[in-house]
């Protein structure tokens, strides 16, 4: 019944009082254990985060480009090369918007030259132009989409005759953070970002892979052709950032490829039910 | 309850401890983004790294506060780092609020809809494991944490009483279970690393098994020091309602021991000066255990924060006001009998009085600054400076 | 479900915002009438109160709206040895 005989010389430790020796003998092993052992969590945990991607967002860098408009399936810069080939660059605008809001109002844009200034991002060959908010001379287009005359001649880019359907496994991303505005821009910890960025407008994009396990990117796009409708939209949205098999017909616009998807909220299962 | 309330009351033990902990937590940052630029041929993304970095280091702070609490139950070795837990537990909400907040500026800001929204609802479901908001969970937990960092001055103790105040930061708990559900469910859930996962299962298992073995260990010393409640009218070897609680012998001078009564609160006994005295082993500031502390200039002394008593009245010294309850003591042919009654905090009892052994001299030669003093000046020099702003 | 929690949160934040708005007031002037302990506190010790305050604010405008609370007075210095309660004579309680 009786407890053990205590030890009666245990050194006692009072915050206020002068630190027992015991303790400080405990505290210079322990303390310094502890930062090592911190630090090598943090390099270990450094090391183990998912890859960045090899997006380039070039932010310090405004360039001006000239072609042409086009405004579907989202809206792009078809730009003649010096070998003839044909760059395609998507529209976007700065935060996290796309830029159909800019070009609804105006008449006669599709298919017109323009010159557009803006920062460039790309990954994996894939373009975009971030357009320059800050160029005061043209209010009615906006600041960094100028028209250019009748002279300049157009780049020709109609989307191809689509493929036989295939069906693709894969992840819907939005193309500006996964091209370099936000690194991963992909994966769980970016579900949030992306489905606000495809709501607010970025081209959604369905990233996929090939036989050879290289990346495929593909514009997801009504079957007409146009981008995908609201509703559509809003079927896609719960599902955006996860693993998806999307099924559809491939074709080109520019140097972009393009997926016709089926329709949607057939495809996409129990996604408008699980929304909440 | 205190004296006067000051926003920190810094000490030599306070400023070195929150020294190191700012060190540790810069060092971790440091090397955090440094491996990341190193590690990978890509250049990462400044902000994605920080929100990284920053969540990274607040869990392994919120285990770190886990393990401590129960560490000092098993080794006192541990008391510095119990002493300003405090600090840390502020340092590990900020950490954990720059992540969040890092997190809703970038992930949720410059969109078409708030930030909160974004993050949390956008497009998830509670139902699929791969839509679940498992930012919510990480929300609900800094909510948590933000209520105890927020109490965490002892204005709040004395404010909501300590009963209150411990039951709102027994909310660690729950925020740790939210926090690490967080964790699991969200950057680990399918990431390709091993680390991460194998730290986070490595620190939960440390931490249940602390506390499981800290718990056991409490249950074990209870059984050792347990008596029962003697009954009504009960004239057991002719002490009436009082029990037995040892001999002095058992209790090192100006020492202390813990009697736990059936289903009662613990009781503390000390022996000093030839005398004994019992008071409630329950700290009136964060009910530490009063037992397990010592008589230091005339007081007892509380092992976690130093708030002192004296013995003899439940009283702490002025200018404080914290009381704690006495029990009546006698001592017969030295052993210790005690009236399990509480008398209310801060009634005075005489102590009981005993002749000294040959083994009752002044015993804390370790402990230095304590040994030399064998008188019992009745007032404590030390807590005036350092009591009104929270220690743990 | 969600939506719910999303109606609960901005309620919470609702809930903060009055509470910051009264904390203001309340360390500037209720803090001394609730706990005499934080009279002539100074600005550091107020400011570090105010996100609890902005949590407990009902609680306080409670106590700050009931009268004013004298300090304790100080406890007794050690009494002398015949106020003692003696185990001998007495033990009922």
């Amino acid at each position: 019944m009786m407890a053990e005989k205590p030890n009666r010389n245990r050194a006692f430790y009072v915050g206020y009082l002068p630190l027992p020796r015991a303790h400080a003998v405990f505290l210079l092993v322990a303390v310094p254990l502890s930062i090592a052992g911190m630090i090598v969590g943090a390099l270990g945990l450094a090391g183990d985060q998912p890859a960045w991607g090899g997006g380039v967002w070039q932010t310090d860098q405004v360039n001006e480009w000239r072609g042409t408009l086009r405004l579907e399936p989202y809206p792009m810069l078809h730009v003649a090369g010096e070998d003839g080939e044909i760059e395609t660059y998507l529209l976007v605008e700065m935060g996290k918007f796309g830029t159909r809001d800019r070009f609804a109002g105006a008449d006669g844009l599709d298919g017109a030259s323009v010159k557009i200034r803006g920062r460039r991002l790309h990954r994996d060959g894939r373009k975009m132009i971030e357009l320059d908010p800050d160029d005061p001379k043209d209010p009615e287009l906006g600041p960094a989409v100028s028209l250019l005359d009748g002279a300049t001649p157009a780049v020709r880019a109609a989307m191809s005759m689509p493929g036989p359907r295939v069906t693709l496994r894969g992840e819907i991303v939005d193309s500006k953070c996964y091209l370099g505005a936000m690194k991963p821009g992909a994966g769980r910890g970016h579900k949030a970002c992306a489905t606000l960025c495809i709501s607010g407008g970025i081209p959604p994009m369905l990233v996929s892979r090939d036989a050879d396990g290289r990346a495929v990117y593909s514009l997801l796009a009504e079957n007409t052709g146009v981008g995908l409708s609201d509703s559509d939209l809003a079927v896609i949205k719960p599902v955006i950032g996860e693993p998806v098999v999307l099924s559809g017909r491939p074709a080109r616009v520019g140097s972009w490829r393009v997926l016709l998807v089926d329709r949607l909220d057939a495809q996409v299962d129990g996604a408008s039910s699980a929304s909440p | 309850m205190t004296n006067q309330f000051v926003w920190v009351s810094w000490n030599r033990h306070k400023k070195i401890y929150d020294a190191v902990l700012a060190a540790a937590c810069a060092l971790y940052l440091l090397c955090f983004v440094v491996g990341s630029f190193v590690f990978f041929d890509d250049r990462p993304d400044v902000m994605v790294m920080l929100i990284h970095a920053t969540g990274t280091l607040a869990i392994i702070l919120l285990h770190v506060i886990l393990c401590i609490g129960p560490l000092n139950r098993l080794s006192h070795r541990f008391a510095p780092l119990l002493y300003n837990r405090r600090h840390l537990g502020v340092t590990m909400f900020l950490v954990a609020l720059t992540h969040a907040g890092l997190v809703l500026l970038y992930y949720g800001g410059f969109g078409v809809v708030g930030p909160i929204h974004a993050v949390l609802f956008e497009g998830r479901s509670l139902t699929r494991l791969d839509a679940f908001p498992y930012e919510l969970l990480g929300f609900a937990g800094l909510l948590v944490l933000f209520v105890m960092a927020a109490t965490s001055h002892d204005f709040w103790l004395d404010t909501l009483s300590p009963r209150a105040w411990k039951g709102i930061h027994m909310a660690v708990y729950p925020a740790y279970g939210l926090l690490v559900a967080h964790v699991a469910l969200g950057s680990l859930f399918d990431a390709d690393g091993l680390i991460g996962r194998v730290l986070l299962a490595v620190g939960v298992a440390v931490v249940v098994t602390l506390h499981l073995t800290a718990g056991v260990r409490e249950l074990i010393c209870d059984a050792s020091c347990w008596r029962p409640m003697p009954e009504e009218g009960n004239e057991k070897s002719g002490t009436g309602e009082w029990i037995e609680a040892g001999t002095v012998d058992d209790i090192p001078e100006r020492g202390g021991r813990v009697v736990c009564l059936d289903g009662r609160e613990r009781i503390a006994v000390f022996c000093y000066d030839g005398k004994v005295s019992a008071i409630s082993n329950v700290c009136a500031h964060q009910n530490g255990p009063l037992g397990e502390g010592r008589i230091i200039d005339g007081c007892v002394t509380c092992p976690w924060h130093g708030y002192q008593y004296l013995p003899h009245n439940g009283q702490s010294p002025p200018p404080y006001h914290e009381k704690v309850p006495t029990y009546r003591v006698r001592v017969v042919n030295r052993t210790i009998l005690l009236d399990p009654r509480p008398l209310p905090p801060g009634t005075p009892v005489e102590p009981a009085f005993f002749e000294a052994g040959p083994d009752d001299e002044s015993l804390f030669e370790e402990s230095g600054p304590l040994s030399d003093d064998s008188g019992p000046p009745p007032v404590a020099p030390h807590p005036p400076t350092s009591l009104s702003e929270g220690d743990e | 479900m969600l939506v719910v929690m999303e109606r609960i949160i901005w309620g919470i934040g609702v809930y903060l915002a009055v509470g910051v708005v009264f904390a203001a007031a309340f360390v500037a002037a209720g803090v001394g009438r609730v706990s005499p302990a934080a009279r002539g506190s100074g600005w550091g010790f107020r400011l570090l109160i105010i996100p609890g305050t902005a949590i407990f604010w009902p609680l306080l405008a409670a106590r700050w709206a009931r009268p004013v609370i004298e300090p304790e007075e100080s406890p007794p210095p050690v009494e002398p040895a015949d106020e003692w309660v003696d185990p001998e004579k007495e033990t009922a309680a």
